[in-house]
Formats: C-alpha cells, sequence, structure tokens
C-alpha cells in the first residue's frame, strides 16, 4: 500500500490512508505559493554647495552601493589631500562655484564602479550599479553640508543577486544600468519555475545574468520597459525560457 | 536546515539536511476542475482547468487567490480538451482584464499563469 499525503487548508498535511498502490502528495484547495521579493537599485541626488575659503576641506560623505559595501568620499579644496583609505573628492580649490564642485563630485563618484553619477547645475544624481539593499537615510549627508534627496533605496540581496525561486519584482528602474544575477539550483529541484516582472516605468538597462542557460552560459536578459517579464524553468542542470511552441512569447525581456 | 521528503512509501519524512522540499516519486498533484464554458464562467485559483467545450465568445475569469500576497508564484493552468474550433475563450483576471492576451480556441491550447503577490502574468500559451 503507498502512502498517500494530502493538504487541505482544513486539516493539513495527512495521510488519507487510502488502500491502493499508487502513491500521491495532493495539495487540495489551495495553490502553492512560493517566495516574493522586490528588487531596486538605490537612486540618490545630492545638492552640493560651494566651495568658500576651503570650507569644503576634509568634509566628507558616504554612499550605500547595496553591494556589500559603503563608499566614503572625502573633498580636497585648496588643501591636502586628506582621504587615506576613502576617495578623494578634489574640487581644484578653496573657492570653487556650486557647479562646478558637484562636476567634481560626479567625476569622483564615477571613478568607482559601482555608481554611474551626472551632475546638472548644482546636483548629483547617483545611480547604483546593481540592485541590493541600502540604507542611504542612515547615512545621511555626514559632515559635507550637501543636500540628500533619497528618490530610492535599494531592495534585494546584496550585489543583485536574485532569489532562485518564485517571484522577484523589479520594483524600480532607475533609468541607467543595473546588474542582477541568478544562479543555479540543484538538479532535484528540476521543474522549478521562477518569474521575474519588472512593475516600474523606467527604462535603463537593468540585465539579469543567468549563469546557466539553454541558450548560452551566461545568458542575459534585460529588463527595461514596465511589465516586461521573463519566465524560466529549471532543467535540473540549467535554466530554460517557459514558452508556448505557437501563440504570443510571453517572455518580453530578452537578449539586449 | 530540515530536509522534508514524500515518497509513497515512507509518507512524509523530516529530516536534517540543507533545506529541501522533495516529493519524490509522483508529481505534486491539484486540484482539476472541468466544464464547458458558453458565455462568463470564473474558475478556481489554483490547479488545473479543463474546458471541455466553448461556445462563441466566452470569458474565463481567474480570481485573485485568497491570500493575495502571500499565494505569489501559485501557478494556474488552463487547458481547452475539446471542441476544436466552436469558440474563443479570453482569460480574464478579476479587474477584467485580459491576461493572455491571445485567445484559446482549440484543442490543447492552453496559458499557464503566476501570481506575482499582486496580478496574474501569463508565463507561457499555446493558441492556435
Amino acid at each position: 500500500m503507498a502512502i498517500h499525503a494530502k493538504y487541505t487548508t482544513s486539516k493539513g498535511l495527512v495521510d488519507t490512508n487510502k488502500e491502493d498502490t499508487t502513491p500521491e502528495f495532493h495539495i487540495q484547495g489551495i495553490g502553492l505559493s512560493a517566495d516574493l521579493e522586490t528588487v531596486k537599485a538605490g537612486e540618490f541626488a545630492i545638492t552640493c554647495v560651494a566651495a568658500v575659503g576651503g570650507n569644503l576641506q576634509g568634509l566628507s560623505f558616504s554612499l550605500d552601493t547595496g553591494n556589500s559595501s559603503v563608499k566614503k568620499f572625502v573633498m580636497q579644496a585648496g588643501g591636502a589631500d586628506v582621504s587615506g583609505d576613502a576617495t578623494n573628492v578634489n574640487v581644484g580649490g578653496a573657492d570653487v562655484v556650486i557647479n562646478d564642485v558637484a562636476t567634481a563630485v560626479a567625476a569622483a563618484i564615477n571613478g568607482l564602479a559601482d555608481f554611474a553619477a551626472a551632475s546638472n547645475a548644482a546636483v548629483v544624481t547617483v545611480k547604483n550599479a546593481k540592485v541590493g539593499l541600502t540604507d542611504q537615510l542612515s547615512l545621511g549627508a555626514e559632515t559635507s553640508g550637501f543636500t540628500f534627496v533619497i528618490t530610492s533605496e535599494g531592495a534585494g540581496s546584496q550585489g543583485g543577486v536574485l532569489n532562485t525561486t518564485g517571484v522577484s519584482i523589479v520594483g524600480h528602474n532607475h533609468g541607467g544600468a543595473a546588474a542582477m544575477s541568478l544562479a543555479d539550483l540543484t538538479q532535484n529541484q528540476a521543474g522549478t519555475i521562477k518569474l521575474i516582472k519588472q512593475v516600474h516605468g523606467g527604462t535603463g538597462s537593468f540585465d539579469v545574468t543567468i549563469l546557466k542557460h539553454a541558450t548560452s552560459s551566461p545568458e542575459v536578459k534585460r529588463f527595461d520597459a514596465n511589465n516586461e517579464q521573463l519566465s524560466l524553468i529549471w532543467l535540473g542542470d540549467k535554466w530554460s525560457d517557459v514558452k508556448g511552441k505557437t501563440g504570443t512569447n510571453k517572455n518580453t525581456a530578452t537578449a539586449p | 536546515m530540515p530536509n522534508l521528503k514524500y515518497s509513497g512509501s515512507k509518507g512524509v519524512v523530516q529530516s536534517t539536511g540543507t533545506g529541501q522540499f522533495h516529493v519524490s516519486g509522483v508529481g505534486v498533484a491539484h486540484d482539476v476542475e472541468t466544464y464547458a464554458v458558453a458565455g462568463a464562467k470564473t474558475a478556481t485559483s489554483f490547479g488545473v482547468t479543463l474546458v471541455s467545450n466553448i461556445t462563441g465568445a466566452s470569458v474565463l475569469t481567474i480570481p485573485n487567490p485568497t491570500t493575495v500576497e502571500g499565494a505569489a508564484g501559485q501557478q494556474k493552468l488552463v487547458v481547452i480538451t475539446g471542441a476544436a474550433g466552436v469558440g474563443a475563450l479570453t482569460v480574464k483576471n478579476a479587474a477584467a482584464a485580459d491576461v493572455v492576451g491571445d485567445d484559446l480556441t482549440a484543442a490543447n491550447d492552453y496559458a499557464l499563469l503566476v501570481w506575482t503577490g499582486t496580478t496574474w502574468a501569463c508565463a507561457a500559451e499555446v493558441s492556435t
């Protein structure tokens, strides 16, 4: 006699004691759910101030990468480079107009692979290069005297690592480039379906690198529009797109 | 981490391991409902719906799962099993939006939906 396991919302998981030789694992009355995560890449706006009489010399601020680190920046404004292990921001002198300070700040941030930065007048926009949880709010502006606006904190596992199961929602696309990755499962998890979907109107290049995929290893799929999605099935040793042989291919996130 | 393994000989056995939930020897069985659709019909939000016949332009509504966010990843399969070519079935969500984009019209047409936590997403379809 085979054991029949049956889950119901009223009794939980029980042995139904059916006396036949065909085993059964039955989930009755509900669906089988999986993990849900929302991932975002951090986006911040820094409004700089002018350097007057060397007032910015040695002042600092920090940025959360969402990639398991916080990067510190120290300004040089007419004095010596005192950044030490941090990143030096040479604003070009003791007295520098605000827009030039912003230009120098953006250039220093751009020197790190964790960020992309651009200045527009006094404002520097910072976009993290990987999705992942940030806490820029706690870091604040430190001693810099700048004003930080958090357009979006990052969310998800550090370094853009997506859950290998369930649903991943791209909840903020900052308009630049950001990286994500999808690792392997094990052989006995064959049949697992993974869904990734963007639910934000941003048009930046949010690329997910799938380490092992039937098309190529790695395979890259890009999310750059609202409602784009990617469904994958784990074949036991690689991921493959889920799609019908006719009809419309629902995998609207495609190779860049 | 606990491992949970079902097999037909031992039932559900929990042991120390690497964190697996393993159903051995059989597939996971879900509820299956079968009916003909003429006009409008509301399906369950889980398992498999087999549509044996379609009359005219019909609508099958897939409601939201009971636990909306907690049901993320839940799948719903709609399959046309017969009566090819006599109707067209539009699969809609609870907000009356078409979730497939193409109508199901012939035997073996199907739509596989995945609940994102807020809405149904069509992962795959065959429509003819």
